[in-house]
């Protein structure tokens, strides 16, 4: 009863996943500017590849009982890895293009110009 | 049903990979296509994941976390390298 | 489903070469043979030889890029 349990959590994490980097991915392909492209990754990556390494783990918990442990931890540590420091490279590639002065696609305001940096 | 399952979300993974290559091959700078190595590298993690489930073995696993933290020392070395700093060592 | 995936990832290594080599720009070569590195490491993976992989994670996907690096910061970025 367990096991059915969270094998269907599993798979309804992994689809969900699954649905969310389709859209970001397309989002990828659409949007114009670099500055706008930031958002369809992170829906991308934080969506479409955490939520699906904690789908992982319940699910191989779910199928191989206790011989899929391993993999179990392995995900959930992936998962956690992915979630720590995704925003940190993100955040230094969008930086040096902030310094590299690329384009800024539409805006209606610009703070960073203000700022002057 | 779980088989079929798994098999529609490696299907959806491949042709949001499919779609982000297409980004790396033809964005206009290089931090376009850094974002989309970043979309491409994570979603090919997961995908060894899923195989990783469907073969049964327990050490399959190990790759997909060193692919993710092999491929953040590479970011941080391009990204220090576009904000023009000195790179330690 | 496995040949798929593989042909698909096979195609993609031959795009990515002939990007490598037809650019100008050495900083976007050395992006593009890292995602080459990470197909390749995904296609020995799925032909079941994960050690040769996780070899060539760390090789083609960081050591190499951080080499390419720390060596283009001696020369000019653009070619010619």
């Amino acid at each position: 009863m367990v096991n059915e349990l969270l094998e269907i959590i599993g798979i309804f994490l992994v689809v969900l996943g699954g649905l969310l980097n389709i859209i970001g991915s397309i989002g990828m392909l659409r949007f114009p500017s670099y500055f706008l492209r930031i958002h369809a990754a992170t829906v991308a990556v934080i969506g479409g590849s955490v939520v699906p390494l904690v789908g992982i783990a319940f699910l191989s918990y779910g199928i191989h009982g206790s011989e899929g442990v391993v993999t179990s931890l392995g995900a959930l540590g992936t998962a956690a890895f992915i979630f720590i420091t995704a925003p940190v490279s993100s955040h230094a590639i969008s930086r040096a293009a902030a310094r590299m002065r690329m384009p800024r696609g539409p805006l209606t305001h610009d703070h960073l110009e203000e700022d002057g940096k | 049903m779980i088989d079929l399952l798994l098999n529609v979300a490696i299907s959806m993974f491949v042709l949001s990979i499919v779609f982000s290559l297409y980004r790396m091959i033809r964005g206009p700078t290089v931090p376009d296509r850094m974002l989309a190595l970043d979309v491409i590298s994570y979603g090919l993690a997961v995908v060894m994941g899923l195989i990783a489930i469907v073969s049964g073995s327990p050490y399959l696993i190990v790759i997909s976390f060193s692919l993710a933290l092999w491929f953040f020392i590479g970011a941080l070395y391009v990204a220090r390298y576009l904000e023009g700093e000195e790179i330690g060592e | 489903m496995m040949e798929l995936i593989v042909n698909l990832l096979l195609a993609s290594c031959v795009m990515l070469t002939a990007a490598i080599v037809y650019t100008k720009d050495l900083l976007l070569a050395v992006v593009l043979s890292g995602a080459e590195g990470v197909m390749v490491a995904v296609i020995f993976y799925l032909l079941l030889a994960p050690d040769i992989a996780l070899v060539q994670v760390a090789a083609g996907v960081g050591i190499s890029t951080a080499f390419f690096i720390v060596g283009l910061r001696k020369l000019r970025r653009h070619e010619e």
